[in-house]
């Protein structure tokens, strides 16, 4: 990084610690630290609520996704601004009526202490958990790219955010949230305008989107049909977007505590729901966006020799391997298919069809190449997956002084946005549905107010160890945060399904049919990880959901009978 | 306090009057962006 990125990277962070800590001033109680005495209006509710959202990875992540696998990834949204009215309409009346700090108080009072107890444990676990890697995620890819040293980039990531998240509670985090996602916005447009600009001659927007198509990069809406029959382990369609989607979803945005706990913030119901709508119609266009980043990084790269593998870390150890020799010769090819590449795009627009149907081959023995290569680092002990590393390789290459610094404060950015709202609801739940619930002592206020604050603290610390810990584990974590919110999620939306839709249905019932179905969630997860079946993650949302309902429904018709006999 | 329907203002629906125009808003900008993005795939693929 050159003087003028490092000028605007401790610039911005700067200003963030700054504004977080300015804007801490609070009442010195629960309700101000964790619910910012309820004042928020609908427009920072928005924010805040996309902000906690999109984390690094949204951003870093998304553009690499569309490079490699094209734009379908988008129909994950889609299940969003379904879930929101579904949320607007049973969710936020329940909670905002009941003056709630945590959304599991609400389970206790509907059906019993243990289920409200296992509920507020399935979210710390995932969600404590979640947050580790969602440190550790965005810093292994920078320490890779800048060199820097992974212990002090966790560090830096997931402490210097503590500084006003344990001051200021969620008014600090909500200001700052907003801040920093218009700096984002605005970073990512400027980041779209620089690859366009930077096509050759005759080649505008429109170009780029076409030939990204033609070599099969707009594939915005995919069904999951193959040969007249639907693939199940298809990850991303628009079935398994709208109904998958719909449920993780749902589940996200209406019981776990980081997103509960911003629309709790708000003035009043009105201000909550204004916020969640507004953030179902936004997001699938900033979505979509993102990954358009992604297909125009790819059509640059038809033009511009791309690098053999995005992981320049991986990339020398195999250099220095007994590989080497391979990869010297795979490097040959690619240079070869770059040279054939230009000379059919120098064919574009005049003879388009011709140019197409000659880079479509091309390609092809591109993707080759790559497996080929990602063969050998895989070999050489390392991970083949360079997703993740795309944009940013393309960002450090390619892009002028200063705006790289700034696409590097994004991503402490955005990755402090998610985290701070995480530790908040850690905290918030830890407080809430442990410490006060289960503690004889009646406490006063500012002891309260200084207990949740060390919690705060508390999962901050916890968080960069699990960080740190994880440093040694390789780069397939970055997978598992979203596959480990799958896992919980669907269990903890059914407990909720049951406890707004089946008055009937009371504590026990649904305690049990939580744990078993919990357990075959997992046992469905390991299945289609050891390949007995073929099941794509987004399905177990809807899966544990239904369980819930499904077991609960079954254990309390068996209740009443159990209760007359005895 | 109440507006003349009888709904508490905290929660009476901005812009459209009721809560049931808006999710049917959502639903059709959705539908919208479905049909926007079917061009798109069939226009550049």
């Amino acid at each position: 990084m050159k003087s003028l990125d490092w000028f605007v990277l401790i610039i911005t962070l700067a200003a963030i610690i700054l504004y977080g800590v300015y804007k801490s001033r609070t009442t010195r109680d629960l309700d101000g630290y964790f619910l910012s005495n309820r004042s928020m209006p609908w427009y920072l509710i928005l924010l805040s609520i996309m902000g906690t959202q999109a984390s690094a990875i949204t951003f870093l992540a998304a553009p690499g996704q569309a490079y490699t696998d094209g734009m379908r990834f988008i129909q994950y949204y889609f299940g969003l601004p379904l879930a929101a009215i579904v949320i607007c309409i049973s969710f936020v009346p329940v909670f905002s009526r009941l003056k709630v700090f945590t959304a599991y108080e609400y389970l206790e009072q509907r059906f019993d202490l243990k289920t409200r107890t296992l509920t507020s444990f399935l979210f710390l676990l995932q969600r404590g958990l979640s947050t580790g890697i969602s440190i550790y995620a965005p810093s292994i890819i920078l320490s890779v790219l800048l060199g820097w040293n992974i212990y002090l980039t966790n560090l830096f990531m997931g402490g210097l955010l503590i500084i006003y998240t344990v001051t200021g509670g969620a008014r600090a985090v909500a200001y700052t949230q907003t801040f920093q996602f218009l700096i984002i916005i605005g970073a990512m447009f400027t980041a779209g305008y620089f690859i366009v600009k930077d096509l050759p001659p005759g080649i505008g927007f429109s170009d780029a989107l076409l030939v990204g198509g033609k070599l099969g990069k707009m594939n915005v809406i995919t069904t999951g049909f193959k040969d007249g029959r639907f693939d199940w382990g298809e990850r991303y369609n628009i079935f398994s977007g709208v109904i998958g989607g719909f449920f993780l979803l749902l589940s996200y945005f209406g019981t776990d505590q980081s997103q509960v706990g911003r629309y709790l913030t708000a003035r009043n119901l009105t201000e909550s729901r204004l916020g969640l709508l507004m953030n179902g119609i936004v997001k699938v266009p900033m979505q979509f966006f993102i990954l358009l980043i992604g297909v125009l990084v790819f059509t640059f790269y038809q033009f511009n020799k791309a690098p053999a593998f995005f992981n320049e870390l991986e990339l020398k150890r195999l250099e220095q391997s007994v590989y080497s020799d391979s990869l010297h010769h795979l490097k040959q090819e690619l240079q070869s298919i770059q040279q054939r590449k230009e000379a059919a795009l120098a064919l574009y627009p005049g003879q388009q069809e011709t140019a197409f149907q000659q880079l479509r081959v091309l390609q092809k023995e591109t993707d080759a190449v790559r497996v080929q290569i990602k063969g050998l680092v895989k070999n050489n002990g390392g991970a083949d997956n360079d997703t993740n590393y795309i944009f940013l390789h393309f960002v450090v290459d390619y892009l002028p002084a200063g705006l790289v610094g700034l696409i590097i404060a994004i991503i402490f950015l955005a990755s402090w946005g998610s985290i701070a709202a995480a530790l908040n609801s850690l905290a918030s739940s830890t407080v809430i549905d442990f410490h006060k619930r289960f503690s004889a002592k009646k406490y006063p206020e500012e002891k309260e107010y200084r207990i949740s604050k060390n919690y705060t603290l508390l999962w901050g610390l916890f968080c960069i160890a699990v960080a740190m810990f994880v440093s040694n584990w390789g780069n397939s974590l970055i997978e598992v945060v979203n596959v480990l919110g799958s896992l919980f999620y669907g269990t903890i939306l059914g407990i909720f399904l049951v406890a707004f839709y089946c008055k009937r249905i009371k504590g026990n019932a649904v305690f049990w049919a939580a744990l078993i179905a919990e357990l075959i969630v997992v046992l469905l997860f390991f299945l289609n990880e050891y390949k007995v079946i073929a099941l794509g993650f987004l399905w177990l949302n809807a899966i544990g959901a239904l369980l819930v309902w499904g077991i609960s429904f079954l254990l309390q018709l068996r209740t009443p009978l159990q209760t007359a006999r005895n | 306090m109440h507006n003349r329907n009888n709904i508490p203002d905290e929660d009476r629906a901005p812009l459209l009057g009721s809560w049931t125009r808006w999710y049917v808003l959502m639903i059709v900008v959705l539908l919208l962006l479905i049909a926007c993005f079917y061009w798109i795939t069939k226009n550049y693929s």
